[in-house]
């Protein structure tokens, strides 16, 4: 047998086997969502360094938009944390231009469906629930979809309303 | 191959290949974008409110401007603003779609005599016209009325050119009261009325609900004036003047008369006071000029002697009487005499000072008078550099077009190509009022501040902007005082003027508070009205002479015109603005369209049948338009409403109807306005009159009930029908056919005062603003595919009365609704809380629900509707956008409801009373509606809905049990 035979066998199995991890979720156990402009970690954030999920979506227990952070509140740390570290930089290069960054959207519901997240946090229903484990994502993924079905079987375990008028209007 | 079947084959590929080429369902925008530096106190997604004052006319209303997002959504009355308190009229309610107006002009455009405009640059703009200032043009301002910063700015420019010529133009001068005042108190102004204090209003023409110098005031102290209250009698309103208008359909006695005897029947009443000797001040200097004119011709058809006398004995015998005197539009002679004789009736009872306050000015006193216009108009030439500011004099005026070309440039500054921009020089893009900073003063007083809500649409600035800008350029820069530095811009101008000596904000705290405080409260005004302690103005009448009064005309096909201002359209400004064009006329519930009013007697000595095309001719112009035949107008006299037949303006105005302006201005001998020949058009009339209102017959089902006052003081609290409540305890096992339903926290329920609801028409509009209601046009309205989800119906008080009385119909909520059980997808539900929801993606289109609705309020989607850009930045995010082939109706503002149930629910409190407001009710002038929770023992439609003892139900019979309760109106005569 030829030796590049060899090779290609070893780089096959390897390929399969990679294949097979990413398949099975084992590097990615949350998932992996679409790339961001900067690659802005989750799991590094409330993993690792335990920050709350209010610290940045401040509207969640107030308002009916969780609320995406404004730049200003990465400067909150970054403004001295690994200031030199290349997306930091380019992050602070954003704030200097007052340029916004443009995330690409996750999580979204149809138009005419109108949710409260305050209403929600409110109960104690934790953001895990729809969100997923947020905390294991890198990139965030679309953990549950935002069908009718998903929000009805919630809705009926908890004995919460199942008034149409709550979310469509 | 052959364990494949070609039907599996076709579902694969078919649907493999659908699942490939479609993408994943998502938002229109994939993007999230935050701020890098969020502003202070604006959260995405949440509502901030701006406080504001109204420019739609010189009203001065106060405003507040829901934000959201980058974008001002709705425009709602300011609560705590003096003139208003809260109400909003249409025409301000669709301030917005000034703002989101697609025929706005965006561009400097720069116009040769004679060519097509072209696209200029602000800086070669500012350039061409300020060389031209510095090499000697002679400046002339013609402005819509501007006080406080403006007004200062503008003069001061004029002054920097050695001028002096600022003029505040407006179509409706009320030259008339002006010169009436000047002639008996030497004070050409009009006055405070203060209607609420009042307990008889005499209205010679003054549509004081409608148009008439500030009419969300005057509604709301109306209403409250004629309201009924418990336990006290009714305060009466008599209205005299040829055309039923929807002031004179709120009076309690209409008395008609030709144009311009609204003069001879106050004489007619001042003679009587002076022989009954019922004065309380002293007549006699004007005895003998009220005797020639009366000797002279002095019969008024149609009127009685007996009641003139039963009228002044009314009039002097009240505690406060008051007497308006109108139109608004007209400049003659006979205009002035009709105001003259209102003034003395007013003096003669001892209102002066008391409900007419000379103290307190409105700000339209400093209008240009008729006089100095038509000189300055006439004086125009070469050298002469008009600058022309937000006033459409072309439109208003006829011959104003002629003398504007004779002038050297005419620069234009202006949010819509009008008639004016379309023959100036330069045109200048302004910012909408809802973009700029500025301010007004209604009355002194009460100061209003003008603030941008949010950013510029285009590349727009401010008026005031512009003229500091050229005067630098010009090398003559402006400034506050003499020897200060020159204000950086007008914001800066208006800034200073606010928080400096004197200025508005002055007082006890600090200059920077006060400007702080007045952004917040949207101007600056005490709490308590300033009493009027100083002395009534004298008496000096100059000598008074009356004009003979024409007799009636000889010739059958002559007769009076009556051109009207309409609640809608007011002069003709926002006639671009589809709410205001498909909302309905009041009284004849007409849309999109002008017409003309002709008495049937008229009409048939002229074989002239209703829906006829007809012509008009006057000196000064001709017009054509569908007639409409009916005794609302008195016999010699034709009637057309003001604010159509626009060339310019946009879209949406061109081309509807015709402008009845054109037809008078000249002074013409003997004329309120002028007198016209009236002609038949022969051929095919394509003009037809699109109606949202069948009928305005009740016949006889007793929709719109009214209680005589004496059997309502006769009854003891709780009295009155037994309504079938939409409650647990409104059903009976007899009646109805399903259970009763189970209301978990709230049942939502309305009262609507029907004694209070004078027409207008502005929850209507209001609720096109708030519930993206959309505009579809005068060719499916006339189709009978209107969407309005609230009509004010008009109809007839009882078969034989003229007047009108208004039925505002919305859903009724009701607790057995027939559209429910026919739904076939369950898109009709009844909710937790009482509301009929209306499910918009479960709704298939079968329209039975509206079928079985007896009400008629539900409102099929027969077209997709576009909306034209940017008008779509004006739609309410929190109410889905609806679709073709949907079904619409109320929703009570369910949007809103939840808000508050949200809020307090976050706050750990229950929902206090009143603290839901729907559209509808927060803008109604008269404060017709309210609303709150029928389980709540406390709330005020519960306490209204048990014991009022004029509660009904509208069609009762059918035992739907319907969520609101009207409230009769009542009746003193």
């Amino acid at each position: 047998m030829p030796r590049w035979a060899d090779v290609a066998a070893v780089v096959v199995i390897a390929l399969s086997l990679a294949a097979a991890l990413v398949y099975m979720d084992i590097p990615y156990p949350a998932g992996l969502g679409p790339r961001q402009p900067i690659p802005f970690s989750h799991r590094v954030h409330v993993q690792v360094k335990r920050v709350s999920c209010f610290m940045c979506h401040t509207g969640a227990a107030s308002s009916a938009r969780a609320g995406i952070p404004p730049l200003e509140t990465c400067l909150l740390c970054h403004a001295r944390i690994i200031r030199t570290y290349p997306y930091i930089a380019k992050l602070r290069d954003h704030v200097a231009r007052n340029a916004p960054v443009v995330w690409e959207r996750v999580n979204w519901l149809p138009e005419f469906v109108y949710f409260d997240h305050s209403m929600h946090i409110q109960r104690g229903v934790d953001c895990g629930v729809c969100h997923g484990n947020v905390s294991l994502m890198d990139r965030v993924v679309t953990a549950r979809t935002f069908e009718m079905g998903f929000c009805i079987q919630c809705h009926r375990k908890n004995n919460a309303t199942h008034d149409c008028f709550t979310c469509h209007r | 191959m052959s364990d494949i079947s070609r039907r599996t084959f076709l579902w694969v590929t078919g649907g493999s290949s659908i699942a490939l080429v479609t993408d994943p369902p998502r938002k229109l925008v994939n993007k999230l974008i935050p701020k890098v530096i969020p502003p202070e106190n604006i959260r995405p997604g949440a509502w901030t409110v701006f406080a504001t004052t109204c420019r739609e006319c010189p009203a001065g209303c106060g405003m507040h401007l829901s934000h959201r997002d980058g974008r001002v959504t709705k425009a709602e009355g300011n609560p705590d603003h003096p003139v208003n308190r809260g109400g909003l009229c249409p025409r301000g309610q669709s301030a917005l779609q000034g703002l989101y107006d697609p025929d706005r002009v965006q561009q400097v455009l720069y116009r040769r005599r004679g060519e097509a405009p072209q696209r200029r640059s602000w800086e070669e703009a500012l350039g061409a016209i300020s060389s031209r200032l510095s090499a000697g043009g002679s400046v002339a301002v013609l402005s819509s009325l501007q006080t406080g910063a403006l007004a200062e700015v503008m003069t001061r420019f004029a002054a920097a050119f050695g001028s002096d010529r600022v003029f505040f133009y407006e179509a409706f001068s009320y030259e008339g009261l002006r010169g009436a005042h000047q002639q008996l108190f030497n004070l050409p102004v009009i006055p405070r009325y203060d209607l609420e204090k009042s307990d008889f209003i005499l209205s010679f023409s003054a549509n004081f609900l409608e148009t008439w110098v500030s009419p969300v005031s005057y509604a709301q102290q109306f209403a409250d004036m004629h309201s009924y209250r418990e336990g006290s009698g009714m305060n009466r309103m008599v209205y005299v003047g040829p055309r039923l208008s929807l002031t004179a359909s709120n009076a309690d006695t209409f008395l008609q008369v030709p144009p311009g005897l609204e003069r001879v029947v106050a004489a007619a009443l001042l003679k009587i006071i002076i022989d009954h000797g019922w004065q309380k001040n002293d007549l006699s200097p004007v005895r003998g000029v009220i005797g020639t004119m009366l000797a002279e011709g002095a019969e008024i058809p149609g009127i009685s002697q007996q009641t003139l006398v039963g009228l002044a004995q009314a009039f002097t015998s009240a505690r406060s009487p008051v007497a308006l005197a109108g139109p608004e539009a007209a400049t003659t002679p006979l205009a002035t005499e009709t105001a003259i004789c209102a003034a003395l009736l007013n003096y003669t009872a001892g209102s002066i000072g008391k409900t007419v306050d000379f103290t307190r000015p409105h700000a339209l006193s400093r209008t240009a008078r008729e006089a100095e216009l038509a000189d300055f108009l006439a004086s125009l030439g070469p050298r002469d550099i008009v600058f022309v500011h937000d006033t459409n004099p072309v439109y208003s005026r006829p011959g104003a077009a002629t003398q504007l070309g004779r002038a050297g440039a005419v620069v234009y500054l202006g949010t819509m190509t009008d008639e004016t921009a379309q023959q100036a020089t330069w045109v200048l893009p302004m910012d909408s009022p809802l973009e700029s900073w500025g301010d007004y003063e209604p009355e002194p007083g009460i100061q209003g501040l003008v603030q941008p809500a949010m950013g510029r649409l285009y590349d727009t600035r401010s008026a005031g902007d512009v003229f500091l800008a050229l005067a630098r350029q010009a090398g003559r820069p402006l400034t506050m005082e003499k020897g200060g530095t020159a204000p950086t811009d007008f914001a800066d101008w208006l800034k200073r003027r606010w928080t400096g000596p004197g200025g508005a904000g002055g007082g006890t705290t600090s200059g920077e508070d006060a400007w702080t405080g007045a952004l917040r409260k949207g101007g600056s005004w005490s709490a308590a009205p300033l009493g009027a302690t100083e002395p009534s103005p004298a008496f000096r009448p100059a000598a008074l002479t009356f004009a003979s009064t024409a007799a009636p005309p000889i010739r059958t096909d002559v007769a009076e015109l009556w051109p009207w201002a309409s609640v809608m359209l007011f002069d003709g400004r926002l006639a671009n603005r589809g709410w205001l064009q498909e909302a309905p006329d009041p009284i004849s519930f007409i849309v999109w369209d002008n017409w003309i009013d002709l008495h049937p007697k008229k009409a048939a000595v002229l074989d002239i049948e209703d829906g006829d095309l007809i012509q008009l001719t006057t000196l000064t112009g001709v017009v054509q338009a569908p007639v409409r035949v009916t005794p609302e107008v008195s016999e010699h006299t034709v009637a057309i409403g003001l604010g159509q037949g626009h060339t310019a303006l946009g879209k949406n105005a061109r081309g509807v109807g015709v402008n009845a302006f054109s037809l008078f201005g000249e002074p013409q001998e003997g004329s309120m306005f002028a007198s016209c020949r009236i002609s038949r058009v022969f051929g095919v009339n394509l003009k037809t009159l699109a109606r949202t209102a069948g009928s305005q017959e009740q016949l006889g089902r007793e929709l719109l009930r009214s209680a005589p006052l004496a059997l309502l003081r006769a009854m003891r609290p709780g009295e009155g029908d037994p309504l079938r409540l939409p409650l647990a305890q409104g059903y009976h096992p007899d009646r109805d056919m399903y259970p009763a339903h189970e209301h978990k926290k709230h049942r939502w329920g309305m009262v609507i005062d029907l004694q209070r609801c004078i027409g207008c028409g502005a929850c209507a509009v209001a609720c096109y603003a708030e519930n993206n209601i959309p505009v579809i046009g005068k060719d499916h309205v006339g189709g009978g595919r209107e969407m309005a989800w609230l009509r004010v119906a008009p109809y007839r008080r009882a078969p034989q009365d003229l007047r009108y009385a208004w039925l505002p119909l919305h859903c009724q909520h009701c607790d057995a609704a027939p559209c429910e059980p026919v739904c076939p997808v369950y898109a009709a539900v009844h909710n937790e809380e009482g509301l009929n929801a209306q499910i918009y993606n479960r709704c298939i289109g079968t329209r039975y629900c509206s079928n079985n609705c007896p009400y008629k309020v539900r409102r099929f989607n027969w077209v997709n509707v576009e909306w034209r850009k940017p008008l779509d930045l004006q739609l309410n995010p929190e109410v889905t956008v609806r679709g073709r082939g949907v079904m619409e109706k109320c929703t009570f503002c369910v949007q809103r409801i939840r808000q508050a149930e949200y809020r307090a629910s976050r706050e750990r409190r229950p929902i206090r009373d009143g603290e839901i407001v729907p559209a509808c009710a927060q803008t109604c002038p008269a404060k017709v509606f309210t609303f709150g929770d029928l389980l709540d023992p406390n709330a005020e439609v519960t306490r209204l809905t048990r014991s009022d003892p004029r509660r009904y139900h509208l069609l009762e019979e059918l035992n739907t049990k319907p969520a609101v309760t009207f409230l009769r109106r009542v009746s003193s005569d």
